[in-house]
């Protein structure tokens, strides 16, 4: 679950797994690059990019109608 | 079948079902679906929306567990105490670079200043050398001048010596000559009177001129 902290002013958007799931097949692979290089600038730990990916490559995988 | 993990063993290892949803990038993916208010994939929006829709708001937002911020946080601030130390070290070893360099600059114009002196100091010595070796050479000048002169004078001295015994040899002759004429003509003088006394001759009183003429047989 998202925690949300209260210092900052617009809230977070929770994320829900199975609209997730099921959104993230659709996702193009050049937005994906695009997210990644976001992510690096951001300071996003590598580990936590890969692990993303991985999770994300197993749902599309896992999608009947995606792949 | 794949071989990496499945999402079920992903979950399984996190112990949570949903806990690959704490997952910064993964937040930051469901932004990217969301749109973040153009309507995302799903509401028309185009491939470049989300750099318009993913604001750095969102990203703070994305607190997972508060440490992926929070080691971002970290992170910044090692970073910016390693970049002050390093300031701080590039300073006192500029420094030290400094003043070493002006030490050394100092000892190199303390070593040339002293090469100078040095090298005047023989240059000095050098000369009272050379002076030395020209005095000398004109006391030796002047003593073989001076032995030629008192050899000169000497040579003088004997040619004057050898000449004045010669003239005192032959005023000697001359007085022994001398002395011998007088004694024959005191001898002649002798017999003179010697004869005279024994055997007288007429001696005219005064001389006259012969009554007969020259040639005259009387």
């Amino acid at each position: 679950m998202i925690y949300y902290n209260p210092s900052f002013q617009s809230q977070p958007q929770p994320i829900d797994p199975n609209q997730f799931r099921m959104m993230v097949s659709s996702l193009p692979d050049n937005m994906i690059n695009q997210l990644i290089m976001q992510a690096q600038l951001a300071g996003i730990k590598q580990s936590d990019i890969q692990n993303g990916l991985s999770i994300i490559n197993q749902f599309r995988n896992q999608t009947p109608y995606g792949g | 079948m794949s071989e990496s993990l499945s999402a079920g063993d992903i979950l399984a290892l996190n112990g949570n079902d949903n806990a690959w949803t704490n997952n910064p990038f993964i937040y930051l993916v469901w932004l990217a679906i969301l749109g973040g208010g153009n309507g995302g994939w799903f509401g028309g929006g185009n491939n470049n929306a989300t750099r318009d829709l993913i604001t750095s708001t969102d990203l703070q937002n994305a607190i997972v567990s508060g440490n992926n911020m929070q080691d971002i946080f970290r992170n910044f601030g090692e970073l910016t105490a390693n970049l002050d130390g390093f300031e701080r070290d590039a300073t006192a070893n500029w420094n030290n670079i400094r003043y070493d360099n002006l030490v050394n600059t100092n000892g190199v114009i303390n070593q040339l200043v002293e090469n100078r002196f040095a090298q005047q100091t023989a240059n000095c010595q050098l000369n009272r050398n050379i002076d030395s070796v020209k005095a000398e050479a004109y006391q030796n000048t002047c003593a073989i001048t001076d032995a030629i002169r008192c050899e000169g004078q000497a040579t003088r001295a004997l040619i004057e010596a050898n000449t004045i015994q010669d003239l005192r040899d032959r005023l000697e002759e001359k007085d022994r000559q001398l002395l011998k004429s007088d004694f024959q003509i005191s001898q002649v003088d002798q017999n003179a009177t010697l004869i005279n006394a024994l055997r007288p001759t007429p001696q005219p009183a005064f001389i006259v001129s012969t009554p007969y003429g020259y040639g005259s047989a009387y």
